[in-house]
Order: C-alpha cells, then sequence, then structure tokens
C-alpha cells in the first residue's frame, strides 16, 4: 500500500480526465467522511484521490421557477442544506432528514451529491431523496446526463454511475401546498448510531380527505432505498385509515428483503419497517394540509 | 525517535508457519522488521510477560491465540512509512481448533490454548493458584459458606436461571500509548499506564534489569477505566527499543484498541432457593468468566467474581464458584466494576423473578434479605458499617417508589421502574506510600504515584491534603507519576486511590505536622506538647497571638523543606478453596433505581431517569465525586442498552466506532441524581470511581422486567431481544388464553 496521489482540479471536466486517467483506480473526494473511513480501513486503496475542493459552482443551492426544481449543488453538505431558507422552505423532508444523519461534525462535512455517490445502504438522505424523486445531474466523458435516484442506487455501495462521471448536482421537485411529508429515523442502539430502518413518507390528500398521492421509501433496511410504486398507487383514492395504513406498511414489509447486521436481524428489520412505514405516514398526515391546526399544534 | 507498527494476526489460533518480512525490510524507510522469534532468538530478554501468568509473549512466538495478536514489528522515523511497511508483511499460519466461548472451552476435547503450564510472575505473591491449562483454565476460585444442600432442601422454592454479560470495551479517549527509550543501561518509559509501578517490575523482569534502572513516567492519561492496568503495550515498545538501540513510539489505532483489553464476557448458572416469606436461604453459582487467550489479571478477577455472586444479601448457606477461562478471544483485563458488574446483572435480575412469584415488592424482598451490621459475609467477614437499608430506602423515596404503583401506558410507550443492590470489595491487601513536602512560602508539594486518568485524583488529594494542613487548595501542588522521583503506589484502580493513597497521604501529612510541630517549639522556646496546629497556623496551645505559619516554621529554621512519609499497608486475602478470609478492607455498598420507557412497538428501552446511591465513608472533593458517578451512569446505560463486542468466528465484528456504540448525551437520562452517604464519625473515605456502576444494568431491566414482563438474560438490553421477548410472552399468554393488553400493542404496532 502506499500513499495515494492527490489531485485538485479546478473544472468538472479537468475532474473527469483525471478520474478517466487512473481507470477506476482513482476516488473522488468531496466531504471525506465516508471514503476517509473506508482508506482507514483498507476497504478501498485508491491510487488516486480527486478533490472536488477547488471545482467552482458546486455550492450553490436555487430554485428553478420554471422546472420547479430545488437544486443543490452536490459539494453543499448536510449541514449546510438543512439550514438553507429555500431547502427549508422547497423540501423540508429534505432539511428534516439532513438534519439526522450522524452527528454535527458528520454533517458539516458530508455533501449531498457524497451520500448518494458513496450509495451505502446504512444512510437517511437517500431514502428521502427517493421518495421526492429527485435526480442528480452527472458529468462524464459523454458530457452530462440526469439519473433519477431511483436508477442511480443500484445495491450494497453500488451506481449506476461511471467510474469517471461526476456528480455536480442534486435536483429535487418541490412538492405542491398542502403535501404532508415526514422523515423518521430509528437508531436501534445509540441515538448517533446509522438508521436500523429510516422511512421517508410523502402524503398529498384530496378536497374529500381520501389519498390523493403517497410516496414511501423505506431506507437502511436493505441495499438501496425501496421504494413500491404499485403499492403506492393501490392506495390512491382511498381513505388513510388505520386498517389503510396497517395494509400499506404490511405490503412494504412483506416485501423487503431486509438486511442482517449489527443493527438488527433481517426479522427485527421487517418487523421494523411495518412500524416505522406506519409511523412516518402518520407524521406525515398530521403535516398536511387537511391537518394544518394539527401541524401547528405539533410544533 | 522511531514509530511502531504491528503486524497483526489474522488467524484465530494457528501455528506460524513462516513470516515473510522482506519486502517490508525493503521499503524505503523502513528502519526494521522484527518478529517474536527474532527477539527469541537474541537471548538477551525474556519475551513472555503477565502480571501473574508468564503466557503473554511481547509478539507472538510460533503460535497465535486471537485474531489481533501482535506478530511483528515495523519501525521508521515516518509512522506513514511503518503502515506502509507493515502492509507488506506476509504471515502463514496452520490453524488450529479454536474456542470462543469460555463454557465450550472449559475442559474442550478439541482447543486448547497451551499444551503446557505457563510459569508464574515470581513476584506477584497475593493469588493462590488453581490454574489448570489443560482445561483452559487460568484460575479458579470458590467460596463456601454453611451447607448448601441442607440450604435448598430447606428452601419452599429454587429458582434457576442462567444469565449471560459479552465482551466490551473500555473505550477511553486516548487509546494505549508508550514511548520507550531502553538505550544504555536504563529503561525509561513514558506510558499510560494505570499501573506504573507494576509496570515497571514487569519490564525489569522482561530485560533483566535491576527494578531501579527502569523508570515509568505517566503524563495524564485520556481515561483507563482498567484497561490500561498491567503492561501491555510497553513490553512491546521496550523490547523494540533495545533492539534497534533507539526510541521507539506505539499508539493504538481504535481498532487495535478494541483488541488490546475487554471486559470480560461471563456466564453464570445461578441457583438461588427462597422461603415463601421471601428470605433468600441457599445460593449456589458457577461462572465462567472468558479470559481470552492471556491471563493478564483473570487469575485475581474470578475471586471478586465468586464473592461477588453473593451479592448484598444475608445468605445463610453458599457456594459459588468463578473460572476464568480461556478462549481465542482478545485478553480481557481490568474493567470498571471489576467481575461485579456480571455478577449484579445475574443476581439482581433473578431477585426481581423471584419477588414476582412470592408476590413480594421488588424493594421489600431486599429490605428482608440486605446484609446488616453484625452480618456474616459470605467469605466469612461479620460486616459492619452497613447502610445499605438507607441507601435502598433514600432511593425508593427518590425515584417515587409506590409498591401499587400501575404501569403507565401511552399508546406504545410504557414506563415503570426498576432497583438494584450491589456489594463490591476493593483490592486487598495494598499498599500506597505517599511523601508530603512542605516549602518556606507555605507550598506544599504532594509526591504520588496515583495516576490521574480524568477521574479527578489530582484535586481531590490536593483538597484531601490542604484541609489536613489546614491551608488553601490553592497551595498544595500535585505530581504527576515518575518511579524514579515518586514512591511507591501499587495501582491506580479498584476505587482504592483516594482510601489508600488518601490514606497514606493523611499520615505523610501528619508526619510532616509532628516534624514542623518539634521545629516550631525550638524557635518559640516551648514544649512541643504545648503547641497546638490550627488552620495552618502554629500557636501556643491558647495563647492566638503567638503563632506562625507553616511556611514561616520552615523558613525560619531553614531546613529548606520539611518532608513527611506516609504508608498505608492493608492486610487481607481468601482462601481460593473455601473463600474465607478478609475479601475487602472495606465494602462498597451501592443501590440504584431506574425509570424507563419502552416502546412496545419496537422493543427500544429509554432512561427516563436514573438516582443512584452509595456510600461514601466521607466525601473529600463533592463535585469530583459526582463527576465519577455521572461517568458510571454513561457507562452504566451504554453497558445495559447498546455495548457489545460482537465476534464471528474470533473476528470482531464491532471494531470501529462506527460499529461499536456508546451512548452520546441524547441517549442518558433527562433526569439524575446521586446521593453519596457519609458518615463523619466513620471516618473513612470510600472510592467512588466504580460502586455507582453495577446497579445500573440490572436496575434498568428489572425497570423493563415491570413495565412489560420480558425478562432479558444476556445483555445488553437490545431493542430486538425486547421485542422477541414481548412476541413470546405474547404468544405464550394466547395459548394460555389469557391475551393481555399490553403486549397485544407491541404486534400492532
Amino acid at each position: 500500500m502506499s500513499t495515494p496521489a492527490f489531485f485538485f482540479p479546478r473544472s468538472v471536466a479537468e475532474a473527469v480526465d483525471v478520474m478517466d486517467s487512473y481507470d477506476g483506480a482513482a476516488k473522488l473526494v468531496a466531504g471525506g467522511t465516508a471514503l476517509t473511513l473506508m482508506v482507514q480501513q483498507r476497504l478501498v486503496s485508491p491510487q488516486a484521490l480527486v478533490s472536488l475542493r477547488d471545482v467552482p459552482g458546486l455550492g450553490e443551492v436555487l430554485v428553478d421557477e420554471d422546472s420547479g426544481l430545488l437544486r443543490i449543488g452536490a459539494l453543499v453538505t448536510h449541514a449546510a442544506a438543512a439550514r438553507h431558507p429555500l431547502v427549508r422552505r422547497h423540501a423540508p423532508l429534505l432539511a428534516d432528514s439532513l438534519a439526522v444523519v450522524g452527528n454535527a461534525q458528520v454533517r458539516s462535512a458530508a455533501t449531498v451529491g457524497g451520500v448518494l455517490a458513496e450509495a451505502d445502504y446504512a444512510s437517511d438522505p437517500p431514502a428521502t431523496l427517493r421518495a421526492l424523486d429527485a435526480e442528480v445531474a452527472a458529468h462524464g466523458l459523454a458530457g452530462e446526463r440526469t439519473i433519477g435516484v431511483g436508477e442511480l442506487l443500484l445495491g450494497f455501495y453500488q451506481t449506476a454511475l461511471a467510474p469517471a462521471e461526476v456528480v455536480t448536482e442534486v435536483r429535487v421537485p418541490v412538492l405542491p401546498a398542502g403535501t404532508g411529508s415526514a422523515y423518521l429515523k430509528y437508531t436501534s442502539r445509540s441515538h448517533e448510531d446509522r438508521p436500523c430502518v429510516g422511512v421517508a413518507a410523502i402524503v398529498g390528500l384530496a378536497d374529500d380527505g381520501s389519498c390523493a398521492d403517497l410516496r414511501v421509501a423505506v431506507g437502511a433496511a436493505c441495499d438501496a432505498p425501496l421504494r413500491l410504486g404499485d403499492v403506492e398507487q393501490q392506495i390512491r383514492g382511498r381513505r388513510l385509515d388505520g386498517a389503510t395504513l396497517s395494509e400499506f406498511a404490511d405490503a412494504y414489509a412483506d416485501r423487503i428483503d431486509p438486511v442482517s447486521d449489527v443493527r438488527g436481524s433481517a426479522w427485527y428489520r421487517r418487523e421494523m419497517v411495518r412500524v416505522w412505514v406506519r409511523r412516518a405516514i402518520e407524521q406525515a398526515l398530521l403535516r398536511s394540509g387537511a391537518h394544518e391546526h394539527s401541524k401547528e399544534r405539533a410544533q | 525517535m522511531l514509530h511502531c507498527r504491528l503486524v497483526r494476526s489474522t488467524a484465530a489460533h494457528a501455528e506460524i508457519t513462516a513470516v515473510r518480512t522482506g519486502d517490508a525490510a525493503a521499503w524505503p524507510g523502513a528502519v526494521a522488521v522484527v518478529t517474536g522469534a527474532d527477539l527469541a532468538a537474541r537471548g538477551d530478554m525474556a519475551v513472555l510477560f503477565g502480571p501473574v501468568l508468564l503466557d503473554q509473549p511481547v509478539l507472538a512466538i510460533d503460535v497465535v491465540r486471537y485474531i489481533g495478536e501482535p506478530v511483528a514489528a515495523v519501525l521508521a522515523e515516518d509512522p506513514a512509512v511503518a503502515d506502509e511497511a507493515a502492509a507488506l508483511v506476509e504471515v502463514d499460519y496452520a490453524h488450529l481448533p479454536a474456542v470462543f466461548d469460555a463454557e465450550e472451552a472449559f475442559g474442550s476435547d478439541t482447543a486448547r490454548l497451551f499444551p503446557e503450564p505457563p510459569e508464574r510472575d515470581p513476584s506477584f505473591v497475593d493469588v493462590t493458584l488453581r490454574a489448570d491449562h489443560e482445561r483452559n483454565v487460568c484460575n479458579t476460585f470458590t467460596v463456601v459458606k454453611g451447607d448448601v444442600e441442607a440450604g435448598f432442601a430447606a428452601a419452599d422454592l429454587v429458582f434457576d436461571d442462567v444469565f449471560d454479560s459479552p465482551a466490551a470495551g473500555a473505550v477511553p479517549l486516548e487509546t494505549h500509548a508508550v514511548v520507550a527509550d531502553a538505550r544504555g543501561d536504563r529503561l525509561t518509559v513514558w506510558s499510560s499506564t494505570q499501573t506504573p509501578y507494576i509496570t515497571r517490575r514487569q519490564l525489569a523482569l522482561l530485560l533483566g534489569l535491576p527494578l531501579n534502572r527502569v523508570r515509568v513516567i505517566v503524563p495524564a492519561l485520556g481515561g483507563g477505566f482498567g484497561a490500561k492496568a498491567y503492561a501491555s503495550v510497553e513490553p512491546i515498545a521496550a523490547a523494540l527499543s533495545r533492539v534497534v538501540g533507539a526510541p521507539v513510539r506505539l499508539h493504538l489505532t481504535r481498532e487495535e484498541e478494541f483488541v488490546t483489553s475487554t471486559k470480560h464476557a461471563m456466564r453464570v448458572r445461578i441457583r438461588t432457593g427462597v422461603m415463601r416469606d421471601g428470605r433468600i436461604v441457599a445460593r449456589e453459582a458457577t461462572a465462567y468468566y472468558n479470559a481470552g487467550a492471556y491471563a493478564v489479571i483473570s487469575p485475581r478477577k474470578v475471586m471478586f467474581g465468586a464473592y461477588g455472586l453473593n451479592g448484598p444479601y444475608a445468605i445463610p448457606h453458599v457456594r459459588t464458584e468463578a473460572h476464568a477461562v480461556l478462549t481465542n478471544t482478545p485478553p480481557a483485563g481490568a474493567y470498571r466494576g471489576f467481575a461485579i458488574n456480571q455478577c449484579a446483572w445475574a443476581y439482581e435480575g433473578q431477585l426481581d423473578m423471584i419477588a414476582e412469584r412470592l408476590g413480594i415488592d421488588p424493594v421489600e424482598i431486599r429490605r428482608i434479605n440486605l446484609l446488616r451490621d453484625g452480618d456474616t459475609f459470605c467469605t466469612g467477614e461479620t460486616l459492619d458499617h452497613l447502610r445499605f437499608h438507607d441507601l435502598l430506602d433514600a432511593a425508593a423515596e427518590r425515584i417515587g417508589w409506590d409498591p401499587d404503583e400501575p404501569v403507565h401506558r401511552d399508546g406504545d410507550l410504557v414506563r415503570a421502574k426498576g432497583i438494584s443492590c450491589v456489594i463490591e470489595g476493593t483490592i486487598t491487601p495494598s499498599t500506597s506510600t505517599a511523601t508530603v513536602r512542605l516549602g518556606p512560602d507555605g507550598s506544599v508539594d504532594v509526591l504520588t504515584s496515583s495516576v490521574e486518568m480524568g477521574q479527578g485524583i489530582r484535586p481531590a488529594l490536593a483538597a484531601g491534603v490542604a484541609r489536613h494542613l489546614g491551608i488553601d487548595p490553592a497551595l498544595v501542588g500535585v505530581s504527576y507519576v515518575d518511579t524514579d522521583l515518586t514512591p511507591y503506589d501499587q495501582q491506580t484502580t479498584a476505587s482504592r486511590s483516594m482510601y489508600s493513597m488518601g490514606g497514606a497521604m493523611g499520615r505523610a501529612a501528619d508526619d510532616a505536622l509532628h516534624k514542623i510541630r518539634e521545629l516550631a517549639a525550638d524557635l518559640l522556646e516551648v514544649d512541643p506538647a504545648d503547641l497546638e496546629i490550627v488552620d495552618g497556623q502554629v500557636r501556643v496551645a491558647g495563647v492566638e497571638q503567638q503563632s506562625l505559619s507553616l511556611g514561616e516554621v520552615v523558613r525560619r529554621s531553614q531546613v529548606g523543606n520539611v518532608i513527611g512519609e506516609g504508608t498505608l499497608v492493608t492486610s487481607g486475602g481468601l482462601d481460593p478453596f473455601t473463600g474465607q478470609g478478609v475479601g475487602s478492607v472495606h465494602w462498597h455498598q451501592s443501590v440504584g433505581a431506574a425509570e424507563i420507557e419502552v416502546d412496545t412497538a419496537t422493543g427500544h428501552v429509554r432512561v427516563l431517569r436514573y438516582t443512584g446511591g452509595v456510600f461514601a465513608g466521607e466525601v473529600v472533593d463533592p463535585v469530583g465525586a459526582e463527576h465519577q458517578c455521572e461517568g458510571c451512569l454513561v457507562f452504566g446505560v451504554g453497558n445495559a442498552l447498546m455495548e457489545e463486542l460482537v465476534f464471528d468466528q474470533g473476528q470482531l465484528v464491532t471494531g470501529t466506532l462506527a460499529d461499536y456504540m456508546v451512548p452520546t448525551l441524547e441517549d442518558m437520562p433527562r433526569h439524575h441524581e446521586f446521593e453519596l452517604m457519609e458518615d463523619p464519625e466513620h471516618g473513612e473515605v470510600h472510592g467512588l470511581g466504580e460502586p455507582a456502576l453495577p446497579p445500573i444494568a440490572p436496575a434498568i431491566s428489572n425497570a423493563l422486567y415491570r413495565a412489560t414482563g420480558v425478562r432479558i438474560r444476556s445483555l445488553p438490553i437490545s431493542a430486538e431481544k425486547v421485542l422477541r421477548g414481548l412476541r413470546e410472552r405474547r404468544e405464550s399468554e394466547q395459548a394460555a388464553g389469557q391475551v393481555d393488553e399490553v403486549t397485544s400493542v407491541g404486534a400492532q404496532g
């Protein structure tokens, strides 16, 4: 093992070139929180480290009025995004998810691009971004493309990114007014543990109180955030009473292929999916337009 | 100075068939690559060490006995170069049968760690060994009181349970660190040890030097909690320094720290016979302490374990036995609560099961059985200064104990309270010496070999000496440890320093005052007997205007300084076959009460409130004393709810702080309170480093039991275990046709 070469490219194109020149043996460094641990534990031994620190334009947050997208630069840290007024106004669900990652030290370094590119299953923001139908912009040898988070995250530490492809931006559709959302992180051991299960839920109710929109993504319990589009579809138009929520949560619990690790066995994970899917929807309901009064009381 | 990086075993139990060091030695910047065989071939040093048994190789020779054992050392001026070169060392292993569980290892037919019994360290005198290496046992300790069979025969009911505690890490903020310089005919070691004088002895034996040519210097430690007691990294650095003729530094990574010294995993089968009125009449227990691959201090630990299993109760018939069993896991060492946490986890959990079965309130069954003054402990000692009943009643009041209080329910959340009581000894016999030096300006130097490791021993000793001399504590300076300069102390463990070193310090202060009195008598031309010393002033009794400060006496006498010396030696010891004798010079008495909330849908337990009570004798440093108890609370909540070294075939799975959990502030109860019960007439200071710890996990578990009826028998009380317990309970109740509302909530989630 030798000390890796360190590069500080000044543009995305330059970063792509350096990555390409190492043919998969280089690693991008954004916040470095995950990579540092992996290098220290010799889980990865990159020949080169390519820092994005000096690449301009990756630290901005803005709302694109035309597309209705909240655009967050890949290098924006969890802490900065969580407290950013635009994120708080247009994607409070994401702000909440970023605010519960690890601890203050981690949040001050880890980036929104990095957490997706790393694709660690035991992480909070990916599930939320999956529920929000977020996309990433990625630059590679063939230029820029956008990838939905659902297509990006393939499995344990696996993404659809090419070795020389750089995530530059995370794009989050702004939710319609009155939509309720919640991210519930469940840690089975220490408060600062990674999630045993994390559930992001988004609920929109029709005027008659029936479900107009329900999106639920389960994170940290299997290889990549789990969303069941058909189950979501089936529930639309129905009233979200206790029996319906149980049915919905059972569908997620029954169909997930849960991991077993020190935070919980597969059996336990499945049971926690059952509990926390339901609780996340209940929480989202409290924050939806139909429950404005409850929302104010809750806050 | 050279930095050392260790190459560690990847095999749990294996013969080393080859160590290939060529590539590492050829790596640019690598100064030396050293193996255990290299050390043995020199012939100028011993290659085995250990405080009781000389069983642990400095670097593995021929055999490795756990994953993580040091096999080779790479030295370089640049630590990064040492890292790089270490990765190039290749070791070939021929695997041997391995065993990881203490009870399985006990008399195992397949796995045996030591074909030949190791030698004893000749200077370790206070442990009579019953080692049996043919059965992987490095010591056994038995306590017998009364006739346990007769006791069980007379009992109305007998309870028979097995409890488990896992290995855990002490997780000091600062990992083990050492610099050793063996150049010339001396060895100087800067070490993070809690046991400077024992380490000096171990190093002198290793390098064949007289004690006075081994100097151990101990700066402030970033925590110890027992993990830094006895030599561990020091022999490696010292041996390597002799090999290369340069100072050698070794500072463990966090991952290495986790495999250097652990809390003992322990399994105990505990049988308790009771009468229907709640009296405990018989106890029999057999405990298997998992010592790991090397004995370290396990031979002494089983003594604490054997009498510890009696608990703080007056039991007429007792037979307890504790085995320290060698396995292919990292060496277990001292750990806050030395052997007692594991005992209390078992007997206090079982006692609440007994109470429930008998229909007796948990506080009441403890009142019935707790030791009182004049009772005979299982060691044959007649105990006095017992305050268990006062501590229990006060803790019950603080937590708001009400025998008829219903369990509180709010949706999935259920709240209840639990209580526990623990007795713990301190290391006996033991010796401390201290020097107090009065200067001509009135300032005072205290020379001590007590180790400051964040527990606050320096301010506490300063407060004690200042009070003794009647002066401002700001005038007292307390030394760090340097065995060339500071006098003998046995060790900084076992919550002994405030008692032993504090006692020695008091004698040293008295000795200094005696000399001051003699000098002042000459100055004032009076008989020494006519002088009194009040508030740091020497005066003729009754004549307040004619007084001299301590500093003035030193200055005007032109003696330079006045030196007082003090020694405190306690005696005692127990027979290892019967456990009879003197177990402890005094007994730590501790009570804990917890209120918890369990989420019955997830099994997750939160501690809402905790209150503890400890008999402190006399509190010297109130703030420091409170901090020690709060530190115990953090430790206890971690042990109770999350801390566990998980091994898979000897490979540590939770070997980083991302995988091994320690509690955060958010995991702490919002409210906590500790009572430090004093008895000024008793006039004895009890240490507070550990006593508050052992009741915590059982109190939390007992609260969970009251809330849900779920009894967790294996620490930690993980959410998953609790949920499984809730499900099993619901199923058995459904089978019995009596569905309980509380537990069915968990299933509906």
